[in-house]
């Protein structure tokens, strides 16, 4: 079976360094004493795109087959399945955000 | 004599010829993406809970912003220790692909640096994470029992350092395979054994022994949450009994998708769990 081999050595350390930045970022704004609901957004958001990084670079997902990217995103519609479903508690349960 | 050596090793590469699906894909490689698959899954599962659990005691719950706020519990986790742990995980990774980089360029001395590199760096993970639990439980008097802040946070990190632990294990089997060179067909005597047993015995022993006597963390369940980790560790050992040919690339890359996996939920769980 043949490979196109290419060094990507390069491409891995601007990872890791775009990783170590962000969990910097994540550091401070964490404790920055920034309003809740803004901060909470931000983290999460800084956590999906450094996952996304590692899952795409370091895991290959960007260069593999495009099968193996379905079987990679087929947790995350059980996730949003999940959140849905926690949604829907929340919305009945109102008293639990206040 | 050249010839005979020739058509010996080309027996054992032809032995260990990796197999193809109709795309070109190595095939355990799609089976290492479908049990990370499950695998995730059961992490989304804890997440959801945590979350659950979290929202449900908002107004209790300790986070770091709880000095900022009057009333609220004091914070009892090292977000800064953690910070330079999460960095020693990702430095870890970088460390995996670089194994994986020496795999394909035939670097045998290269493969196993880049390997022990990133064992080393579990290891120091393993290390930091049970000085915290030993600062937590000993000092803060953090425990399972004590409050659900505690239940979920020792329940996702323990379960997140399980699987550290036996990725350490898996790495540390296929440097001692790749030291060892490809297997002869006649070998395979009392060492593998042995091997055998402590890969298996070790991590029994260490859910089935401490961790049942904690009250809020049924028998059943631990040995639920982790059937992941057994996977590996008979994933290590058959490394050990087979000794594919270190310079495929592919099988090392196998062994680099389950570190990258739990970097990747260890990114997640380090933002949900301390940062927020």
């Amino acid at each position: 079976m043949e490979h196109t081999e290419t060094n990507h050595t390069k491409t891995y350390l601007k990872i890791f360094g775009a990783l170590a930045v962000l969990t910097i970022i994540e550091v401070i704004i964490s404790q920055s004493g920034m309003p809740q609901t803004p901060m909470v957004v931000l983290l999460i958001a800084f956590a999906l795109v450094k996952a996304g990084l590692v899952a795409l670079y370091f895991m290959h997902l960007h260069y593999d087959a495009k099968f193996l990217s379905i079987i990679a995103y087929a947790p995350l519609v059980v996730a949003s399945i999940l959140i849905f479903m926690l949604a829907m508690e929340w919305t009945f349960q109102p008293h639990w955000l206040f | 004599m050249s010839e005979i050596a020739l058509s010996h090793q080309t027996e054992v590469h032809e032995h260990h010829a990796p197999v193809y699906t109709s795309t070109g894909t190595p095939m355990g490689k799609v089976f290492m993406w479908l049990f990370l698959c499950q695998d995730a899954l059961m992490f989304m599962g804890l997440f959801a809970a945590y979350i659950s659990v979290r929202i449900g005691q908002s107004s209790l719950w300790p986070s770091p912003n709880s000095a900022h706020m009057p009333g609220m519990e004091h914070y009892p986790l090292d977000i800064n220790l953690t910070a330079i742990n999460t960095f020693i995980l990702i430095c870890s990774s970088v460390t995996m692909v670089m194994a994986v980089q020496a795999a394909r360029t035939q670097s045998k001395k290269g493969l196993i640096k880049w390997l022990l590199l990133t064992a080393l760096g579990g290891a120091i993970f393993l290390s930091v994470q049970v000085y915290e639990y030993r600062h937590l439980i000993g000092e803060d008097g953090m425990g399972m029992e004590k409050s659900l802040f505690d239940a979920t946070f020792f329940s996702l990190t323990g379960f997140h350092g399980l699987h550290v632990f036996s990725g350490v294990v898996y790495l540390l089997c296929v440097v001692i395979a790749t030291k060892l060179g490809p297997k002869p067909h006649s070998e395979n005597g009392w060492v593998m054994t042995i091997m055998r047993l402590i890969a298996i015995g070790l991590p029994l022993y260490l859910w089935f022994g401490p961790l049942h006597k904690w009250p809020p963390l049924p028998h059943v369940l631990v040995s639920i949450l982790a059937g992941a980790v057994p996977y590996i560790i008979i994933r290590s050992v058959k490394w050990l009994r087979e000794r594919p040919a270190y310079t495929q690339g592919d099988d090392i890359e196998v062994v680099g998708l389950y570190w990258h996996f739990v970097d990747l939920i260890w990114i997640i769980l380090f933002t949900l769990v301390y940062l927020i």
